[in-house]
């Protein structure tokens, strides 16, 4: 196995549904994604990209194959083990944001390290949140902010634990394109500076253009791009 | 004590929350004192105040889940008015159904349970007749405060749906925090800090879970401290000096009493006691009667008016005050005399004058006077001052055939107590005798000379401590099968009728704070699933970037603890502060309470209500948060 690769997914498959109504989401994914690479994963809607990025990143369990990040197998690790797993290595950043309401920026930010029982890296968070220009928003709450306030600070927290992967579906689905742009830019940025792969689910054609590899999905399997 | 009796059968369901079945006691006919009617005020709000926590929530719970829809409405036209007719409408239904349920469970609980409990009661009164009558009046009385507490508990939240501005509806979401836009804190998301951040979501609602709960804290421990200052002791030794007293039948009987020299002791039953072991102390006690009316006393005492008695044609005297002494044959007062040994001259309390028993005993032996009894207050002893008409010192003149034979000043007053008058709570005898005048006590020796047949009434004695139950199995037997006229007394008996009252006080509070504290863990279940529900979608976010599933679920736990923790340091600083000013004036204000203080029952419940508060939550998670953490995600929110 090419010590480059990060991740790996086999032969992956996931079925919804029995008989009839029986949905083929995903049906035989095999692909490897380098280590600090840029990756986006683009395709119609319904074709199985969600599905993909929820696989490869522990929150589903596939009908079949196997998923392995780094040397560790996912279908290995019970919940307990896929939960720390997920906080220590793998970087969540939603469509629709997905902050706690009742924790403010930098709270938000915190929380996979609070809940991993570590002492966050005051210095190390401080620099993100310049980065993404939240200084003024540290104590706010999630409700009080913009859009692309709000992905900006799924992205810090995406970052804080420092993630070997992020997985992003559709972020900047829910943005205008000048604030997707800068988005995209941000994170495109903060990756290289902290050595992280970014696999992202996205359906802006530009957006794709601006990434290392890009990863066409249709009815659940990969037709090109690889 | 009826008070409580007629409480209970109150029924916890919500919709009718103060139903009670009636109690009609056909001797002891409810008497309606400022205590009881307070007691029973306070009972009945305190029932509403359960009952609207418990409706408040559950509607203020509906209107959030149906916000979107009223908005809806409100946006395709459906004015406010008619949007709050529509919530009432459902309050009505949901009243029409409940209420009659509630009563016809109340009515159904007040009926097995009402006999128990006045079974408890009556072996205190063992002429009481029993009769449990469902009052139309009640159940009319508890539909419409049921009705009245839903009005109230509706209020708020109908408001709330009918003001919501259409547009906002749809936005409306409970997790908004208020109208905070920051909250300063680097500390990070500990799992206590996550729950208790999620209290203050809904400010209101938290603190009406916490007085819900709190409320069954303080209930439980009034109710303790009231079972616990019931003084068993003080009871006892106001019904009874010794160990043991025989009497003839009619004195223990609340409506007859030991009016008659037929009703005296015979010598055979004194001397079957006498052959008993263990038996010390023991004095019979003689006293006058009606059929000994030829002896009369005269004493400085004015009676203002007479009259005779149509039922006994006994012609009586009252004093300014209304005190009443029944005339004998010279149309002077007979009193209510009797003659003792010092043994258990020794046991009474006496007060005033000479107060040494034994010299006492001496001096009227001497024929140096006469012991003066004054009816006194039951818990404190205090003589009772429209009683106390002699001072020491003052003369008595015993008249025998309308003829001074004797002069007898008054040498010391006790205080009596029911052993003294009677036995036990019974003064009937003294009562239809002498009235409620002068009650004298003298020795064996003078009173057997004043009167031509002195009879005996009681007999007392004590009896060592490893005797008693074989004594009491003896006297059982002796009165039902050798000579059923008489009856006996006992300390143990005593003891048991007062230990009757607190198990009373224990049960009916104990019910009433089941009730609550039901109520009060029904309301956070509520709050707890309703949370959960809404909250699923973040849940699953929190799960999806590494919060585990034990995480979670502790998080909720300690949300359920927070609100156990508040309703106990509420609940604990309340019952101290009800207990020295409501529940003292209360335990005060009746002669068998000696108020003692407990934090034992609250304490009890507190460590119920934080397991109740730790185990609910854990349930409801494992229960009504299923399905993968990517299904939660999918759903928007
Ligand atoms: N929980 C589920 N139960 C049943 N079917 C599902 C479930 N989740 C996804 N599917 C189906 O699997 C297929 C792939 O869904 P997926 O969400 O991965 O699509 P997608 O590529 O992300 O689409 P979009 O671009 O609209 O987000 C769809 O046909 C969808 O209906
Ligand atoms: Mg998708």
């Amino acid at each position: 196995m090419n010590t480059n690769i990060i991740l790996q997914a086999k032969d992956l498959k996931k079925y919804y549904g029995k008989g009839e109504t029986k949905v083929h989401a995903l049906d035989g994914v095999n692909l490897e994604i380098e280590t600090g690479k840029f990756v986006a994963i683009i395709g119609t809607s319904g074709s199985g990209k969600s599905t993909l990025l929820n696989m490869l990143g522990g929150l589903d369990t596939p009908t079949a194959g196997t998923v392995t990040i780094g040397n560790t197998e996912l279908s290995q690790l019970n919940d307990e083990q896929l939960t720390v797993f997920r906080r220590r290595r793998i970087g969540f950043i939603f469509q629709n944001y997905n902050l706690i309401p009742t924790l403010n920026v930098w709270e938000n930010i915190v929380f996979p390290i609070a809940m991993d029982g570590q002492k966050p890296d005051q210095k190390f968070i401080g620099e993100i949140v310049q980065l993404l220009g939240l200084e003024q928003k540290i104590h706010s709450l999630p409700n009080n902010l913009s859009g692309g306030q709000q992905q900006r600070v799924a992205i810090a927290r995406a970052l804080a634990s420092k993630p070997d992967i992020i997985l992003a579906d559709e972020p900047t689905g829910n943005l205008d394109s000048k604030t997707s742009d800068n988005v995209i830019a941000l994170l495109h940025m903060t990756s290289q500076k902290f050595h992280q792969t970014i696999i992202m689910i996205t359906h802006n054609p530009e957006i794709a253009q601006m990434t290392d590899q890009t990863i066409r999905i249709e009815d659940g399997r990969i037709v090109g791009g690889l | 004590m009826d008070d409580w009796v007629r409480q209970m059968g109150g029924d916890p369901d919500s919709n009718s929350s103060d139903n009670m079945s009636g109690a009609v006691n056909t001797m002891t006919n409810p008497t309606f004192e400022p205590t009881t009617i307070l007691l029973g005020a306070v009972v009945i709000i305190l029932f509403v105040l359960c009952g609207y926590l418990l409706i408040y929530n559950v509607f203020d719970i509906a209107v959030m889940q149906e916000i979107r829809r009223y908005g809806l409405y409100r946006t395709v036209g459906m004015s406010r008015r008619q949007v709050k007719k529509l919530i009432n409408r459902q309050a009505l239904w949901l009243s029409c159904i409940g209420i009659p349920l509630g009563l016809l469970a109340g009515y159904f609980i007040g009926k097995t349970a009402l006999p128990r409990v006045m079974s408890i009661l009556s072996s205190s009164y063992e002429n009481v007749a029993i009769n449990v009558e469902p009052s139309p009046i009640l159940f009319v009385g508890a539909a419409v405060l049921a009705a009245l507490t839903v009005f109230l508990s509706t209020r708020k939240p109908v408001r709330v749906a009918a003001n919501i501005p259409p547009i906002e509806a749809f936005r409306y979401v409970e997790a908004a925090a208020g109208k905070k836009t920051a909250k300063k804190s680097t500390a990070g998301a500990s799992l206590p800090r996550l729950a208790w951040s999620n209290l203050g979501r809904n400010k209101c609602r938290s603190v009406f879970i916490v007085a819900s709960l709190a409320l069954c804290v303080v209930l439980l421990n009034c109710m303790g401290i009231a079972a616990e200052s019931v003084d068993i002791e003080k009871q006892v030794s106001y019904s009874i000096r010794t160990d043991f007293a025989v009497v003839n039948a009619a004195s223990t009987n609340g409506m007859e009493g030991f009016t008659r020299r037929e009703q005296g002791l015979n010598m055979e039953v004194i001397d079957a006691i006498h052959a008993q072991p263990g038996v010390s102390g023991a004095s019979a006690i003689y006293k006058n009667t009606l059929d000994d009316s030829n002896v009369t006393y005269d004493f400085p005492v004015e009676f203002t008016y007479t009259d005779i008695d149509t039922e006994s044609g006994i012609p009586a005297a009252y004093t300014d005050g209304g005190i009443r002494f029944q005339l004998g044959d010279d149309g002077r007062a007979l009193c209510n005399v009797y003659g003792m040994e010092e043994t258990a001259l020794s046991r009474m309390d006496l007060q005033e004058g000479e107060t040494d028993a034994h010299t006492l005993y001496e001096r009227m032996m001497n024929g140096e006077g006469v012991l003066l009894g004054v009816q006194s207050d039951m818990g404190t002893s205090v003589l009772f001052p429209d009683f106390n008409l002699l001072d020491v010192g003052d003369m008595i003149t015993v008249y025998k055939n309308g003829e001074p034979i004797m002069e007898l000043p008054i040498l010391a007053k006790a205080a009596l107590n029911g052993d003294d008058e009677e036995i036990g709570y019974t003064t009937n005898g003294p009562s239809e005798v002498g009235g409620e005048g002068l009650y004298l006590y003298l020795p064996t020796a003078v009173y057997t000379e004043i009167y031509d047949e002195p009879v005996i009434y009681k007999y007392s004695f004590n009896v060592e401590e490893g005797e008693r139950a074989a004594m009491t199995a003896f006297l059982e037997d002796y009165v039902t099968n050798v000579d059923p006229s008489l009856n006996y007394a006992s300390a143990e008996d005593a003891r048991q009728d007062a230990m009757a009252t607190r198990t009373m006080l224990q049960f009916v509070g104990g019910l009433i704070g089941i009730i609550f504290g039901v109520a009060g863990v029904l309301n956070l279940t509520n709050t707890i699933i309703t949370s959960i529900l809404a909250r699923r979608h973040e849940f699953a976010t929190m799960q999806s970037i590494g919060m585990t599933t034990k995480q979670l679920t502790r998080m909720m736990v300690w949300e359920g603890i927070f609100y156990a923790v508040g309703a106990c340091i509420a609940g604990l600083i309340l019952s101290v502060i009800l207990a020295f000013t409501v529940v003292r004036g209360l335990t005060g204000s009746i002669w068998y309470f000696t108020f003692h203080f407990t934090l034992l029952p609250a304490g009890i419940a507190c460590i119920v209500l934080l397991i109740a508060a730790a185990v609910v939550p854990a349930i409801a998670l494992k229960v009504f948060n299923k399905g993968s953490i990517v299904e939660k995600l999918r759903v928007a929110e």
